[in-house]
């Protein structure tokens, strides 16, 4: 799931800065629909209802997507675009996140950024983009009778945008900043390894931020190429949250949207995803990092959505299984003493979303919780791994996150961008009645068919003096 | 230290024991509500626009929600929000980095991560067996001047 970016950030959120996984926010306010949440709500009795989505579709192909929310005067208005770094060979790596850092910058009916962005300020309006696998999203959070105003800043910067030649050269000094930033983090070579160890052959698909290579070595030329391929009607969706009327926003979508010119030919038809090979094998190594602690990485290939969607749902159901803290997982790493924290968590995608084991420990306990980690990943099969409570519990915890997540329109608003994109619609209207369905069967299928016995990446980080003093090898990080 | 600590932990639990009342009030009150929503939306296609609201009415109709009163003399500030089906509730205790020194510092943090691991009326598997089936996490915080042990439901 999505909250995958949560659930996996429920553990990265003590060893990764949030921004790495997601590409990192550019602008005034951090947009954070992945943001860690260390709650969850509702009672497994109480029937809960499904968010009310409504969406209907232009002539020209862009999806309008209205969820009402009339609690207070806020609306929040964003443009999602299939695009990302799933879209990205080498050569345009990371520029769909550039293209992200320009979209608020000079268009047609704004001279100037300063210009620009004084307007938005003076309105109270609360912006900002993010650059993900495989959406880019752009809000606008304002009070509703700011609507209009909000819908027309939001057409002029996606339909004309001008690429000024000093403003885009300066953003990618920004942007070349920001990889700074993430790579000054000790855990970023991790996340780095695993990425490139389990998509090796196309790396760039798996790597928003980009490198400084690609970014400095882009050109306006570039960000119009993207605009034309991915920045159409048929590729976006207009998501429009709030103290809204849905009717209203459809007339307005087609006043402000309905001439925005169609793309001819898909543009996943004619740039298609790649396909992520198999690993062939295991493979495992350390990562030196100025790190105190160690942190233990495991990553699979896990299910992509079109493919084997039943397998998202029970991927979600077992790890909120595994995160109870009664779980045996967490009685035999965590209250052993093994290890401070542990997760398994899937990330919904369509193009292979990984599912990855995170745990921190320390130098003296790193073989021990190796050990036992693998011992617990021979067990997930067994009939009496986790209880019908326990599955049960999963549930509830799973509809309780995503009851809660409502909480906040303006930020559920990404994650509606987010499951249009990488799963269509159609998938979160049923997301709530098919994990209900999930049974141990489906649970067993997702284990033997992702996890159990499949190659798979082991990594440790530690420093370079822990790892003379222990000495992990990389057989031990596999499991053998 | 460990008597002091002990003896705040058991404050804390006769203070957390109390929020738990209100509690169980808020969360009828407000599941009452999410109800009512429900069957309103579902009478019609799509709810009508409300009148424009002003920034001054909404900080009105905002403050109109929240309702005072203690509870052997705890204070409770309760919250309504209209459509909402979760509960979330915090106990908050002045004290925080202001209240500790060199040497104790970081107590305030061990004790409140402690006491969500177990109480004297929730054992530690029947907290969080507890927790699990209900779709309920708490989580503690430490600020400079307060400390906070939050539940959300």
């Amino acid at each position: 799931m999505k909250r995958k970016l949560l659930l996996l950030s429920l553990l990265l959120c003590f060893v990764l800065p949030a921004n790495l996984a997601t590409g990192a926010p550019t602008q005034q306010t951090a947009a954070k629909p992945a943001q860690t949440r260390q709650t969850a709500a509702a009672s497994s009795a109480t029937k809960i209802p499904e968010a009310k989505i409504i969406s209907q579709l232009l002539p020209n192909g862009l999806e309008v997507i209205v969820m009402e929310d009339h609690s207070i005067p806020l609306v929040t208005i964003e443009l999602a675009v299939k695009n990302g770094s799933y879209t990205e060979p080498p050569e345009l790596n990371g520029l769909s996140h550039l293209y992200e850092h320009m979209f608020f910058k000079q268009n047609r009916a704004i001279a100037n950024a300063e210009e620009y962005l004084r307007a938005i300020g003076q309105m109270g309006i609360a912006y900002n983009g993010t650059t993900r696998e495989e959406v880019v999203e752009y809000y606008f959070t304002t009070t509703s009778p700011n609507i209009r105003t909000a819908m027309q800043f939001m057409k002029d910067a996606a339909r004309y945008p001008l690429f000024d030649e000093r403003e885009f050269a300066r953003e990618q000094q920004v942007v070349i900043g920001e990889i700074d930033r993430n790579e000054s983090n000790p855990f970023f070579p991790l996340q780095q390894e695993m990425n490139n160890r389990l998509f090796y052959r196309y790396t760039s698909r798996k790597n928003p931020l980009g490198n400084r290579q690609t970014v400095s070595g882009a050109t306006t030329a570039m960000m119009r190429l993207i605009q034309q391929r991915y920045y159409v009607p048929n590729n976006s969706a207009l998501v429009v949250t709030g103290d809204v009327d849905p009717q209203e926003v459809y007339k307005m979508a087609q006043e402000f949207y309905g001439d925005w010119a169609r793309r001819e030919k898909d543009p996943f038809v004619e740039f298609p995803l790649v396909e992520h090979p198999p690993l062939p094998k295991s493979e495992g190594a350390v990562v030196t990092s100025p790190v105190q602690n160690v942190v233990l990485n495991i990553g699979w290939h896990g299910p992509s959505i079109g493919k084997d969607n039943p397998a998202t749902y029970a991927a979600d159901v077992f790890s909120f299984i595994l995160r109870q803290p009664n779980s045996r997982f967490q009685r035999n790493l965590v209250d052993s003493g093994l290890v401070t924290g542990v997760d398994l968590s899937y990330y919904t995608q369509r193009n292979v979303g990984p599912i990855q084991l995170l745990a921190q420990t320390t130098p003296d306990k790193a073989h021990a919780a190796i050990k036992a980690i693998y011992e617990e990943i021979a067990h997930f099969n067994d009939k009496d791994y986790y209880t019908d409570e326990q599955l049960e519990s999963a549930k509830a915890l799973l509809e309780a996150d995503d009851l809660y997540s409502r909480e906040k329109t303006s930020d559920y608003t990404h994650t509606l961008s987010f499951w249009w994109a990488s799963t269509g619609l159609e998938y979160f209207r049923g997301y709530l009645p098919r994990l209900r369905a999930t049974s141990r069967a489906d649970i067993s299928r997702y284990v033997t068919t992702y996890i159990q016995g499949k190659p798979h990446v082991g990594l440790a980080l530690m420093s370079s003096d822990a790892q003379a003093k222990i000495k992990v090898q990389p057989e031990e990080l596999i499991g053998q | 230290m460990m008597n002091e600590l002990t003896k705040s932990m058991r404050d804390l639990t006769t203070l957390a024991r109390n929020l738990m009342l209100t509690v169980v009030v808020l969360s009828m009150m407000v599941l009452s509500y999410g109800e009512i929503t429900l069957a309103s939306g579902q009478q019609g296609n799509l709810s009508p626009k409300p009148e424009q609201q002003t920034v001054q009415s909404v900080v009105a109709k905002q403050a109109a929600l929240v309702t005072e009163f203690e509870v052997n003399g705890l204070k409770v500030l309760l919250k309504k929000r209209e459509g909402s089906l979760t509960v979330a509730a915090g106990l908050f205790l002045r004290g925080g980095a202001a209240n500790t020194t060199a040497q104790n510092a970081g107590i305030e943090q061990l004790m409140l991560n402690a006491s969500t691991e177990a109480s004297t009326g929730f054992p530690r598997e029947k907290m969080r067996s507890e927790l699990s089936r209900m779709g309920t996490t708490i989580g503690t915080g430490s600020n400079y001047d307060y400390s906070v042990l939050a539940r959300t439901e």
